[in-house]
Parts: C-alpha cells; structure tokens; sequence
C-alpha cells in the first residue's frame, strides 16, 4: 500500500530529511517518490532500505548527471526521485553499509556544492530587492509619494536573501570545519 | 612528474587498475586489498575515476560485445605516478621508522 507523507525540510537540513526517511525505513515504510514536500511511501520490510540524499552538480536529465546515476545503479544503487537537483538514492541493507562519501575531499566538495547554490540564491535576492527598492524609490520622487508594489517585493527579496543566509548557517560552520580537518588528514 | 601526494582512494584505485575492472570491481578490490578498512562509497569512487580519466591517468575501454559496465586500465602516466608515490611513501616509512627506533621519546 502506498502513504503519502507532508512534510517540509530546508536546503541546511538535507541530514536531518535522511534521518527521518531512515526512520521511516526501520518501519517499513519506503520513500518511492518526492514531489517538493509531499512524500510517497510504500509498505515493505523494516530496514530494508538505507536512504542517502545528495546535490548533484547538474539537473538529474543533464548527461553528466545520468552517466553518474547509471553508475551508481552498477554499483547496486537505486535512484529513487529528485527535487530540482537533489536525487534521492537507496540500497539495500542487506548489502552492508551506505555512503555516498567515504573521504573529506570528497564531502567537502558536496558541502560547498550546497553552500554554492544557496549563496547564488540569496545574493539573486538580495540584487532583485535592491532594483526593485531602486524602482519604488524613482517611483516614490517622480510620481510624488507613490510606492506601488516594488517597496513591497525589495523588502520580501532582501529579506529571504537573508533567511537563506541564516539558514545556511550550519552548512557554513561545516564545511569550516571539514576544511580544518583537511589540513591534518585525508 | 609533479611531486605530490596521492589519496588513499587514488592510490588503491590505481594499483586495482593494472587489469581491467569496472567500478564495482574496483570497489571490491580495494576493500580486499585494504582488509576491510577502505570501503570506498560509490559518489568518492565516481569522482576519484573521472578527475582520474581526467588526468590521463587510467583510460576506460572499449565497451565489450554484452557487457553493459565500463571497464577502465591504468595508463602509462598513471603507472608512473604509482611509481613516484610508492618511492615517497619509502621515505616516508624509512624516515619514520628510523625515527621511532631511535628512540625519539
């Protein structure tokens, strides 16, 4: 049988999204589609999958991105479903542990792969709501007081470039502290 | 040849490639050379392969006739760089052991 699941995750808690499809896993109940937060699951044997997220560097159809999906299916690696450029993968527990990383170069990259996407969505933002206060502001002194709706989207622009910065924040520290780390060892 | 040094993941993966072997075999084969102690995950083992093609160092081969899995091969500037590092890791072992049994603490 098949639940359909709401539930909503940020782009900082990728980690804790993985946690909860595990857990939801150790129940029985396996994620089998995604579509943004509504969640699909399908009734199954506990613990029969492990479940990994990962932010691949292009859209899943890319062809970068499908020759890196057909490896991983060699590999004994189910694609599961994607939102935007997040795949979802599994496997089965049967065949020992799941890790879509095993060294630090190689979570490091990941980890500033996020923190890229979600700098350029904030500084996008953050240039949008500069215009568009530019705009209300010319509007505002040639058309004596009038604001419109521009006021309002700068504002909105601005202040999502900085709740995604906020957000974000533990992503940062992280990936300092990968990048620490990586000075000492591999 | 540059001198650096090469990752774990680099070194065993290039030392597995002396015979032809897909990534699955790859894997398997560092796990059994390693003991067990470098399982190396698929998304490290596909971005070790392609800086790896990249660099010239293995080459991937002709898809063979009902094979769906690509095969790779150490090349020549991959086998020297297996040559370079083992050298460095000499010195490194010979430095350290002839520290240690000095007695340095």
């Amino acid at each position: 049988m098949r639940h359909k699941v709401s539930k909503y995750f940020n782009l900082a808690e990728y980690e804790k999204e993985e946690k909860w499809l595990n857990e939801m896993s150790s129940i029985g109940m396996h994620l089998v589609d995604v579509n943004f937060t509504k969640y699909t699951f399908e009734d199954g044997l506990p613990g029969e999958y492990i479940y990994r997220l990962e932010l691949l560097e292009n859209m899943p159809r890319h062809p970068q991105s499908k020759a890196y999906i057909g490896f991983m299916e060699d590999m004994g690696v189910e694609y599961v479903a994607s939102v935007f450029r997040w795949v979802y993968f599994r496997k089965r527990a049967s065949a020992g542990p799941f890790d879509i990383y095993s060294d630090l170069s190689s979570k490091l990259r990941h980890i500033k792969r996020i923190n890229l996407l979600a700098s350029v969505v904030s500084y996008a933002n953050a240039a949008a709501g500069v215009a568009n206060l530019a705009i209300a502001c010319k509007g505002y002194i040639e058309h004596r007081g009038y604001l419109g709706y521009n006021l309002f989207s700068g504002v909105l622009n601005i202040a999502i470039a900085f709740i995604i910065l906020f957000i974000l924040k533990p992503i940062r520290r992280k990936q300092k502290e990968l990048q620490k780390e990586s000075l000492v060892r591999e | 040849m540059d001198n650096i040094a090469l990752t774990e993941a680099v070194f065993y993966i290039l030392i597995s490639l002396y015979k032809p072997l897909h990534g699955y075999g790859i894997m398997q084969n560092v796990f059994d050379l390693s003991r067990g102690r470098v399982d190396l995950a698929a998304g490290t083992l596909y971005g070790a392969i392609s800086s790896l093609l990249e660099k010239g160092w293995i080459q991937a081969l002709p898809f063979e006739e009902g094979s769906r899995k690509k095969e790779y091969k150490i090349t020549g500037s991959g086998d020297n760089a297996v040559k370079a590092e083992l050298n460095r890791l000499q010195e490194l072992l010979n430095n350290g052991q002839s520290v240690i049994k000095g007695g340095a603490l």
